[in-house]
């Protein structure tokens, strides 16, 4: 996963995102690769009598479309994070939805939690309702995209207060 | 406007949660890793107590300890729980603790599944293991499972497939989060031919398990359907076919072989360049000839099968295939002893476990080779012939080289090093043990005793007395193993950060030791 992260004055933009290795044509080979290998074999055993090897290589063959499909499906997973004016603004895209969530940045709270397994949490608080951010983020990540929204949101309510 | 610190965060992350709860819920791959290796062990000591009561039984010509019939379970019981129970599971425990760290990834790529994949193993182990409590017993087939005995069986034989199915499923949900793993997970950089060999050969192993887990799910579910719902797939006096069984069966069972062999040969291939101070000779041609072996192990099944009668011309097709695939294992023998040439050499129990592999590897495969050759093959088979190389790959083979990668990763694991002194001790009892058990097998096998008996004639009396005090002997070494272990988890020294200066892969070059619970969260950079 990489990140990028840019600052001005008072504002902030962080973008975070997966990294994967295999491209969508690789994809497409290893499971096309898998699955006739599969099939094929288990249709060579069918023809000469023992067809229930087939329902079996099926089923192997859709676990397989499934662990691929949520790899495809998540490969463009992002979540793109800013601080301007007035607002807080969360975009995040999981499995090709995009939500979006925009807090007053004078009530966001950062809070961060630890999670059994020894994760952190990384949560935005704003009127009783959370929104949990850096999901896509390492726990070193989460800390220290904490401290820059922090930071930022400090820096906004000294200007407000002087 | 606040900033609101909950619980405490700031070292949360260097601490891994504690309880047993920890180990039943867990979606890291440490955690999982270390849970297979435990579960893996633990099931060698049942298998290992099973093969003891088969050698106590053969310590003398007669019937002594057990009837031939639980005899027969015990061959039987003994050959799955240590094939699905031991050998292949210790693998996949290592394949969980070191892929994500070899290929600079935080964790596998569906740490849930990987939950589900170790624990379907206990409750397999289970029916397995209450086979025997059963009405009629377990299955006393033979591993093989072949019918019509299989079909005879009391309900203990229900058990035991379904006992596979569950295993089945384990190996291919492990198999899918291995590839999917290794493919789309490695760090920048890490092309697929930088990747260390033991991530190729696992990632060759994963793409076997995929191909062939339907065939033996196959094989078990039509042999429930024909002892339960009236079907003949297998049963002749109903016009089906028991030799469709064998040709099904092996052309799941010869892969499998490979299925352990393969990873068993990626550990040596680190193990090896460390402890020589040298890189792998031929890295290339080491992934080329592990895919070589791969394919053609699809292609060599009826081997197995000779005496059942086949026509010449596919007996020599089959033993000419069987015999091309000496070549790619030339190539990785070769290389392995090229990497040693001229290498700074030091012999530390890992070492000595590798090269112990790599001699009764080599050794067991030249004996194997034997049995390629179909004239030969119709004087021993079924043989303690058979017995003896099988056990030379599968125990010097593949067991030889897990213990080889518990004491190489032990300090990266745990933080601690073992006692190299009682290491040494376990190197050379269970390699004297373990030659005294099987090398005199060949020459029962020779002389004609058959396997799966549990009597034999006097002529065979002398070499079995001597297999049966080996086979004890190596038992008892390997409850030092398990003291080793103890004691280095308990009160071993504390590891340095490279304990191998010779070791160069990204656990040893980019992790402290030992390795923190969350690691390679960031990726590293690999040039």
């Amino acid at each position: 996963m990489y990140n990028s992260e840019a600052a001005g004055g008072d504002q902030l933009a962080l973008f975070s995102r997966r990294r994967y290795s295999m491209s969508p044509t690789g994809r497409f080979l290893v499971l096309g690769s898998l699955a006739a290998v599969t099939l094929g074999i288990s249709l060579g055993f069918a023809l000469n009598g023992a067809w229930p090897l087939l329902p079996f290589a099926g089923i192997e063959c859709v676990a397989l479309y499934l662990a691929f499909r949520w790899l495809q499906r998540h490969e463009d997973d992002y979540e793109f994070l800013t601080i301007e004016d007035q607002s807080l603004t969360v975009e995040s895209c999981v499995g090709g939805t995009v939500e979006r969530r925009s807090l007053n940045r004078a009530w966001a709270q950062v809070v961060v939690e630890s999670q059994p397994q020894g994760r952190v949490r990384l949560l935005l608080r704003s009127h009783g309702r959370d929104t949990e951010v850096g999901k896509l983020l390492s726990n070193e990540g989460k800390l220290t995209a904490a401290a820059r929204i922090r930071e930022r949101l400090s820096a906004r309510a000294l200007t407000i207060k002087d | 406007m606040q900033a609101v610190d909950a619980h405490g965060h700031d070292h949360a992350h260097d601490h891994a949660p504690s309880g047993i709860m920890r180990y039943v819920t867990t979606t890291n791959h440490k955690d999982i890793g270390t849970l297979y290796l435990w579960f893996s062990f633990a099931m060698f000591l049942v298998g290992g107590a099973m093969a003891l009561t088969i050698r106590a039984e053969l310590f003398q010509p007669g019937l002594q300890v057990v009837n031939p019939d639980f005899f027969n379970q015990m061959t039987t019981l003994h050959g799955l729980i240590m094939v699905f129970g031991a050998i292949m599971p210790a693998f996949v425990g290592f394949a969980n603790w070191q892929i994500p760290m070899m290929i600079g990834a935080p964790d596998m790529a569906f740490p849930r599944m990987n939950n589900w994949s170790f624990w379907l193993l206990p409750p397999a182990a289970l029916l397995l293991i209450i086979s025997m409590l059963v009405p009629g017993g377990s299955a006393a087939a033979g591993w093989t499972l072949y019918p019509p005995l299989t079909v005879q069986h009391g309900m203990g034989m229900d058990l035991v497939i379904f006992a596979i199915h569950i295993l089945g499923m384990s190996s291919i949900m492990g198999s899918i989060n291995i590839i999917t793993t290794i493919l789309n997970m490695r760090a920048p950089g890490m092309t697929l031919m930088k990747m260390p060999l033991f991530v190729w050969t696992w990632l060759i192993t994963a793409y076997l398990l995929i191909a062939v887990m339907p065939v033996l799910a196959g094989a078990v579910t039509m042999t429930l359907t024909d002892r339960h719902f009236g079907t003949h797939f297998f049963n002749a006096a109903g016009g089906g076919d028991p030799v469709l069984f064998q040709h099904i069966f092996w052309f799941f069972g010869h892969p499998e072989v490979y299925v352990i062999a393969i990873p068993a040969f990626g550990v040596v291939s680190q193990v090896l360049p460390a402890f020589s101070r040298k890189p792998l000779f031929g890295y290339t041609s080491m992934v080329y000839a592990t895919a070589s072996i791969a394919i053609l192990s699809f292609l060599v099944w009826a081997h197995h099968m000779y005496t059942v009668g086949m026509p010449v011309e596919a007996q020599l097709y089959y033993m000419f295939a069987t015999m091309l695939i000496a070549v790619p294992t030339g190539v990785k023998v070769f290389n392995w002893v090229a990497t040693m040439w001229k290498g700074s050499l030091s012999f530390e129990t890992p070492m000595l476990f590798a090269i112990g592999f790599l001699f009764l590897f080599t050794l067991g495969g030249f004996t194997c080779l034997v049995l390629a050759r179909s004239p030969v093959d119709a004087q021993l088979h079924v043989t303690y012939y058979l017995v003896a190389p099988v056990h030379y790959v599968m125990v010097a083979g593949a067991l030889f080289a897990a213990f080889a990668g518990v004491y190489f990763w032990l300090p990266k694991w745990i933080g601690k090093m073992y006692d190299e002194t009682l290491g040494q001790w376990h190197f050379w009892l269970s390699m004297i043990f373990f030659n005294v058990t099987f090398f005199v097998q060949h020459f029962l096998g020779l002389a004609g005793m058959p396997r799966r008996i549990p009597d034999y004639a006097l002529q065979f009396a002398d070499f079995n007395m001597i297999s049966s005090i080996g086979a004890f002997g190596f038992g008892l070494s390997q409850l030092l193993f398990l003291y080793i272990l103890l004691k280095a988890i308990r009160s071993g020294e504390k590891a340095p950060e490279r304990p191998w200066e010779g070791a160069d892969t990204l656990e040893w070059t980019h992790l402290p030791t030992p390795a923190p619970y969350h690691s390679f969260e960031t990726a590293p950079t690999v040039k």
